[in-house]
């Protein structure tokens, strides 16, 4: 036979605990939106710079549709090397977004 | 008719016996102590986020699964990039590229709050130690019930009282030849997974038994509904 303060203060308890624990997963959701936030972000940035680039590459029509011009490689280059900088660069905006607060704790 | 949850209907009473005291103490404080923490070190962005403390080790695994997330999505992109200008892929199909352009979300998620969860646990079986309280209680976050399937390690746990040596045995099984490995030493089942503690001192362990199997079992009838509908 269960003693019936002891099922109080058990019960008790446990809506505490209850609280604190939805209470901390609010914080983890908090967390996970502000990652989430900054990734949407990110990618529309990129997607849009993408965009932009991709049409500064030198495009030759063919009957199945628009490719990359093989004779003029020095354009296609410069263009894929701001292609390839604009990802380091929204990267970069991330890490410091995702990382910053936490890199001032120390890294492994 | 509907199931009514037995823990949300009981009044909330005080707390009278001397190990109660204690552990509402040392939880509360606990728990100032994180958002004091957090504050401190994670700045206003990560304002109320879950790094309960400090904790070097913590911070680190954070660092290291975000950092291993942006490395492996800019070098997916940047590989991309490369096919496309090389490998003779039409101009549609490079527009269609960029106007979809995302990151894997699933694996950010993981990799943010898989250590925060895993200290939350540690902060609390760190007090069960101090308090010399041998059984623990799993309990699972309300937004996180729905996550229970049948048959899942969720079903099978939730709700059961055990000793911390019980659980952390669990804890090694279920952690063996998988990918995704959890922090044994904070009775991690899985990599992120939602579950957190409830130490339940010796006094209380008759009443803990009784009241928990009324948690399970409701938790457990929910979810059979669930997967009828």
């Amino acid at each position: 036979m269960v003693d019936a303060q002891d099922r109080r203060d058990f019960q008790g308890l446990l809506r505490l605990r209850r609280a604190q624990i939805d209470d901390l997963e609010a914080a983890n959701q908090d967390l996970l939106s502000g990652a989430s936030g900054a990734r949407q972000h990110c990618e529309r940035r990129l997607s849009g710079r993408m965009l932009t680039l991709l049409e500064r590459l030198p495009w030759r029509d063919k009957p199945g549709g628009a490719v990359v011009d093989r004779g003029r490689m020095g354009q296609v280059r410069k263009v894929r090397r701001q292609m390839l900088e604009e990802v380091d660069h929204e990267f970069a905006r991330l890490e410091r977004r995702l990382l910053a607060p936490a890199l001032r704790g120390g890294s492994r | 008719m509907a199931l009514k949850d037995p823990i949300r209907v009981v009044d909330r009473r005080d707390l009278q016996t001397a190990d109660l005291d204690r552990i509402t103490r040392a939880v509360q404080s606990d728990l100032r102590d994180m958002r004091r923490a957090m504050k401190e070190r994670f700045g206003a962005d990560f304002d109320s986020t879950g790094f309960p403390n400090p904790d070097r080790e913590t911070v680190a695994g954070y660092a290291s699964n975000v950092r291993a997330w942006l490395l492996n999505e800019s070098r997916r992109a940047k590989e991309t990039i490369v096919d496309l200008t090389t490998a003779g892929a039409t101009k549609a199909v490079a527009q269609h590229w960029a106007r979809g352009l995302s990151f894997n979300k699933g694996v950010l998620d993981l990799s943010v709050t898989s250590h925060p969860r895993s200290l939350q646990r540690l902060s609390i079986l760190d007090f069960a130690e101090g308090a010399e309280i041998e059984h623990m209680a799993m309990l699972i976050p309300s937004l996180m019930e729905s996550r229970i399937t049948p048959g899942g390690l969720l079903s099978k746990h939730v709700g059961r009282i055990r000793t911390v040596a019980e659980w952390q045995a669990i804890s090694k099984a279920t952690n063996r030849d998988r990918k995704g490995l959890s922090l044994i030493f904070t009775l991690g089942m899985h990599h992120n997974d939602p579950h957190q503690m409830l130490p339940v001192p010796a006094s209380l362990l008759a009443a803990a038994l009784a009241e928990m199997k009324r948690y399970r079992d409701f938790l457990l009838k929910r979810v059979q509904r669930w997967n009828r509908i």
